[in-house]
């Protein structure tokens, strides 16, 4: 398959992350490739199909539509894929891209995502063990 | 209950088009997650509504619920709705400057113009067919870029055009459960229609109810000048819990009383 | 006999991001003597004995959860009353009470209003400085008035 841009978006419960202090339980993921081999879709292990070549694109939104969510930063072995930010031209609002430089094959190489929520000083992050990743498509 | 429930509906496009359907391609969620909604993140959402009874039986409170939809490949929602108009004139702007910035340059020649004139990029537009109106859209890539006009389109390489929600039927509905709406709003984001639902609370029950969904598929056939959106109906089910408490007052946990102050112990 | 509404408008984003209700909760009354502090948590309402007062909340962010948990007067005594009920985002419990006749004029009684924003660690958050007043009678006013 050709190189490809591939869309992550995380969705997260704002209201529920500030109250209980951990990002347990309040966040999402899904990806426009399901039909290339994701799996997990829809819980906060998404595991992406990836190859070399393609382009991620993770975006965020919050729950609540009052509520303020950005990404600060993703954490992934740059060995497999380099991230990047942009900013959506004439906006503030971010997005993250990741150029994949090797293909993961079977192996998952999971990765962290860092967040700004609500008027909130600091950043919050998943909590491990069980993160979401990329992977090498099914072929 | 004075908070309202938002819930938010992701739908996969491209794999609902492959589907034919939103089976399997939608995933749900609400912010009562906390309260008790189960299927968050699926196409199963159940969503927990707490309401209240006043001592004499009659109903005390009322659920509003707000819905939002968007596709993963859509640019964000946060965006605003007409962002791929700003951009088009974000790009206007930067040409009719250059072309300004030529008046007044000595020794500017008729072919310096022709050059710029030449150069300039117009964007791709595409027509959106919905409702018997036919709506020119500037079509954006996936970093909210205007894709160049005549670049081969597909559905994948373009930031898609958001789902719409075009009606809220169902058992729910019919029976008076749940009373939904269209309302008009000077948000932009939303290009400024959203749907809201009031919600009785006077029946214990899980009730479902059906939402009517457009989605876009892309198509650029040899005949029409343009790409155009074809706007493909789908349905999805979703349920609300609802669950009854008789309210109570905090002080007394029955009526009202005298309020417990000034007591000497 | 009337009633007096005190109403609390939180903004529940802003509270639960600096964990903090100050500059986060606005208190407001519509009694026929206006209070001191009107918009803030020091927030001072004149009643009179009979009267009913109601509690109630909003959100600012109307799609977040907030409620009263509780509202605790102390007594002289150091002791207080927290009431039968906790109010919580899901269970209903309405706030109100009439002016017992036995308070002394122009004391302020100083209540906990506690709130309750969503579920965990960091959901409750309180303020100790609202109060109810009787007005004193009037050949005790200041010449500056109340």
């Amino acid at each position: 398959m050709s190189a490809n841009q591939l869309r992550i978006l995380i969705v997260v419960d704002v209201v529920g992350a500030l109250a209980t202090e951990t990002l347990d339980g309040a966040v999402w993921l899904m990806d426009s490739n399901k039909t290339g081999g994701s799996t997990n879709e829809g819980t906060g292990q998404l595991t992406t199909a990836v190859g070399r070549g393609d382009q991620l694109i993770w975006t965020t939104m919050s729950l609540e539509c009052e509520a303020f969510a950005a990404i600060e930063a993703i954490e992934i072995d740059h060995n497999y894929c380099e991230v990047t930010r942009g900013v959506y031209e004439g906006t503030d609002i971010r997005y993250w891209l990741g150029k994949i430089k090797k293909d993961p094959g079977k192996s998952l190489v999971p990765y962290n995502v860092l967040f700004k929520l609500g008027s909130r000083a600091g950043t919050m992050s998943l909590s491990g063990p069980d993160l979401p990743a990329i992977t090498g498509r099914a072929e | 209950m004075t908070q309202q429930r938002g819930i938010v509906i992701v739908i996969d496009v491209e794999a609902a088009l492959q589907a034919g359907s939103l089976e399997g391609c939608t995933y749900f969620f609400d912010n009562a997650g906390p309260f008790g909604t189960t299927g968050l993140g699926t196409d199963k959402l159940v969503s927990a509504i707490h309401g209240s009874y006043w001592l004499d039986g009659s109903q005390a409170s009322e659920q509003v619920l707000n819905f939002a939809v968007t596709g993963i490949t859509s640019l964000p929602v946060t965006l605003p709705r007409d962002y791929e108009r700003h951009q088009a004139r974000q790009r206007e702007r930067e040409t009719l400057a250059k072309i300004r910035a030529l008046i007044g340059e000595a020794g500017v020649t008729n072919a310096d113009i022709r050059k710029l004139l030449t150069g300039i990029e117009m964007p791709q537009l595409s027509a959106i067919r919905s409702f018997g109106h036919h709506l020119k859209h500037v079509l954006l890539d996936n970093l909210g870029q205007p894709v160049p006009a005549g670049a081969k389109v597909d559905q994948s390489s373009v930031a898609q055009l958001p789902p719409t929600i075009t009606d809220i039927t169902g058992e729910a509905v019919e029976k008076g459960i749940i009373y939904p709406a269209q309302y008009g709003s000077p948000d932009l984001v939303n290009g400024g229609w959203y749907w809201s639902a009031t919600v009785a609370t006077h029946s214990p029950k899980v009730w479902s109810y059906t939402l009517h969904i457009v989605v876009y598929r892309l198509v650029q056939d040899a005949a029409s000048q343009l790409p155009s959106w074809e706007p493909v109906p789908m349905t999805c089910d979703a349920w609300l819990n609802i669950s009854s408490k008789p309210v109570r007052n905090g002080f007394t946990g029955g009526g009202t009383g005298i309020l417990p102050i000034g007591l000497p112990y | 006999m009337g009633t007096i509404n005190i109403v609390s408008a939180v903004d529940v984003i802003a509270a639960l991001s600096n964990r903090s209700l100050e500059g986060n909760l606005l208190m407001m009354d519509d009694g026929p003597l206006p209070g001191e502090n009107q918009g803030t948590p020091h927030l001072t309402t004149y009643c009179w004995p009979g009267w009913q007062i109601n509690w109630t909340i909003l959100q600012v962010d109307l799609q977040t959860p907030a409620e009263i948990r509780s509202i605790r007067f102390t007594s002289p005594g150091g002791d207080s009353w927290a009431g039968w009920f906790a109010g919580d985002a899901i269970s209903p419990v309405v706030w109100s009470g009439i002016v017992p006749p036995w308070l002394i004029p122009g004391h302020h009684y100083q209540y906990e209003i506690e709130i309750v924003m969503a579920r965990g660690s960091n959901s409750v958050l309180s303020v100790q400085t609202p109060s109810l007043v009787v007005p004193p009678p009037r050949n005790l006013l200041t010449p500056q008035g109340m």
